[in-house]
């Protein structure tokens, strides 16, 4: 059991929907202080900050942890705490930059409204950020410390600039994905990364000087021994300390503004749902259709939308009751969706990720941000999976059984799978001359492949090389 | 069902991933360079909301 060692104030359960935290003495007195101010209790209600509750140390809970009960026990003061539970966790890199951006946006706002209680944020990373449907909720309540009244300066400055402002530049203005720049990278960008990216012009435009430029040449004037210029700063007068840290924080949150995704940004695949685009709105409408009674008539609780594109059929089981994870491996589509979502209050997560090389587990022993299908397998009870098995086979060359046998990993109940045949338009543009590769490839094979798993409760032609089923999992297999 | 299961999981991202964070020397730099910048506008505000509180009261004399 590895995992929160890096944290000194104390550790974090995770039990079957419970969080549980178990802090140390000064780690949980420092919390109950800061979650008692009334910034803190109006940010908890408005629910940008994780809720969290003290337990009783008599919590039945602690006896079936044996690591929490012995420190209980050893009676060196510590104390067991509850936070919400955050349904699905998602990391920055599989974020698009429109969420990256409103969780520096909530950071900034954090970082200004407590700063009014003398607290600041000793760390300022988007993994301190999780996201309930399109909503970023700060989680990491221990990151609020009380402030020297006399510093004006906010150490955690350069890991904001790295970790949402660069990555968000780059992606904006040279194109790279975020899942490209923070895969491997926990820390962010460096500004010498940005500034060998960056033209003689560009980096001498007021946002490339401040943020890249000058801390790059800064940088590389730096002493070996230099240690003063990391010492506190303290000055006389604490309203001007004060007023110097405001000004610093809303001169990030422009920053913020000018390093902001465009609105309106298209792909290749954002018109994908365009009505006589690529498909017919007869076609489009039938779907629609299916999709909208089997809603109807099983009610899913949560739902995984495997390429969702701009969320058309997560919107539907969105405002069915369902939570839905929402997923597809392009930013722009998903991207959208989350600006959809937020201005409809849908209860989606949006989420760039490839099922076929779906997000790996990474950090020490590969513990500290567990692989996507860690996080999600068996969460949900309702899998659509419309209009890109077909994607899977040809551009991944995933075999069949096995995406199937995913699918039934994923779902506790039921599948919503389109089966697209080799004849189809789209099917023969991606397999580009390679027809052969599929000759075998039918209905009945669809139909006893998934049978293994699955049965089918109801299929409809949507085209004469579309069709789309209801398949529920075998008696034996459901709620698994 | 949630991730976790019956079985307890630490899981660290959840809070407190970094308790250290890398000022950087350039950007620490830049940042002070900064603050003495907004340090004089704080005088400078200070002086301008003198002058825009006594510009009444001479209207009133």
């Amino acid at each position: 059991m590895t995992g929160s060692f890096r944290d000194p104030s104390g550790r974090l359960f995770l039990f079957r929907d419970r969080a549980l935290r178990l802090a140390n003495k000064q780690g949980a007195a420092a919390l109950l202080d800061f979650l008692a101010t009334d910034t803190a209790q109006s940010l908890t209600a408005s629910g940008r900050l994780v809720r969290t509750t003290i337990l009783d140390a008599a919590d039945s809970l602690s006896s079936r942890i044996p690591e929490i009960e012995t420190q209980l026990k050893s009676g060196d003061g510590q104390v067991l705490l509850e936070h919400d539970r955050i349904p699905v966790q998602s990391f920055p890199y599989e974020w698009p930059p429109e969420m990256l951006h409103a969780a520096g946006a909530l950071t900034l706002d954090l970082a200004d409204a407590t700063l009014t209680e003398n607290y600041l944020l000793k760390d300022a990373t988007p993994y301190n950020v999780l996201f309930v449907d399109w909503r970023p909720v700060f989680v990491d309540v221990l990151s609020f410390e009380r402030r020297d009244p006399q510093d004006p300066t906010w150490l955690p400055f350069n890991q904001f600039v790295q970790t949402f402002l660069l990555p968000l530049l780059v992606n904006k203005y040279f194109g790279f994905r975020l899942d490209q720049l923070l895969t491997m990278d926990r820390d962010g960008i460096e500004p010498a990364q940005v500034a060998r990216l960056s033209g003689r012009l560009q980096k001498l435009s007021p946002l490339f000087l401040s943020l890249v430029s000058i801390p790059h040449w800064l940088n590389k004037q730096q002493p070996m021994k230099d240690d003063a210029v990391y010492e506190p700063k303290k000055i006389s007068d604490p309203q001007r300390a004060r007023f110097i840290l405001q000004q610093q924080l809303k001169r990030l949150r422009r920053q913020l503004t000018k390093v902001a995704p465009d609105a309106g940004v298209t792909s290749d695949w954002s018109e994908y749902m365009t009505p006589n685009k690529y498909f017919s709105l007869e076609y489009l409408k039938a779907k629609e259709s299916f999709v909208v009674q089997t809603l109807t008539e099983i009610k899913p609780d949560r739902v995984l939308d495997v390429g969702c594109n701009t969320g058309y059929f997560s919107a539907l089981a969105a405002r069915n009751g369902a939570k839905v994870v929402a997923i597809d491996q392009d930013p722009g589509v998903v991207g959208a969706l989350w600006r959809r979502a937020a201005a409809e209050n849908l209860t989606i997560l949006p989420l760039v990720v490839n099922l076929a090389r779906p997000t790996p587990a990474i950090g020490w022993l590969n513990e500290e941000c567990p692989s996507f299908l860690d996080r999600t397998r068996g969460v949900f009870d309702t899998v659509l999976m419309l209009a890109v098995l077909h994607h899977m086979l040809v551009v991944e060359q995933i075999p069949l059984p096995a995406i199937l046998e995913l699918a039934a990993e994923l779902t506790s109940d039921y599948l919503v799978i389109e089966f697209v045949t080799p004849d189809d338009p789209m099917f023969r543009h991606l397999v580009r001359g390679r027809a052969e590769l599929f000759a075998h490839l039918n209905r009945e094979l669809f139909e006893s492949t998934a049978g293994r798993w699955f049965e089918i409760v109801r299929v409809e032609n949507l085209l004469a090389t579309r069709f789309i089923y209801l398949l529920r999992k075998h008696a034996g297999d459901s709620h698994a | 069902m949630f991730l976790g299961g019956s079985t307890p999981t630490l899981l660290t991202p959840f809070f407190s991933l970094f308790i250290y964070a890398d000022p950087g020397y350039g950007t620490l730099i830049w940042q002070l360079l900064l603050a003495g910048f907004f340090g004089g506008m704080f005088y400078i505000r200070r002086v301008k909301d003198y002058l825009s509180r006594r510009k009444p009261d001479d209207a009133k004399q």
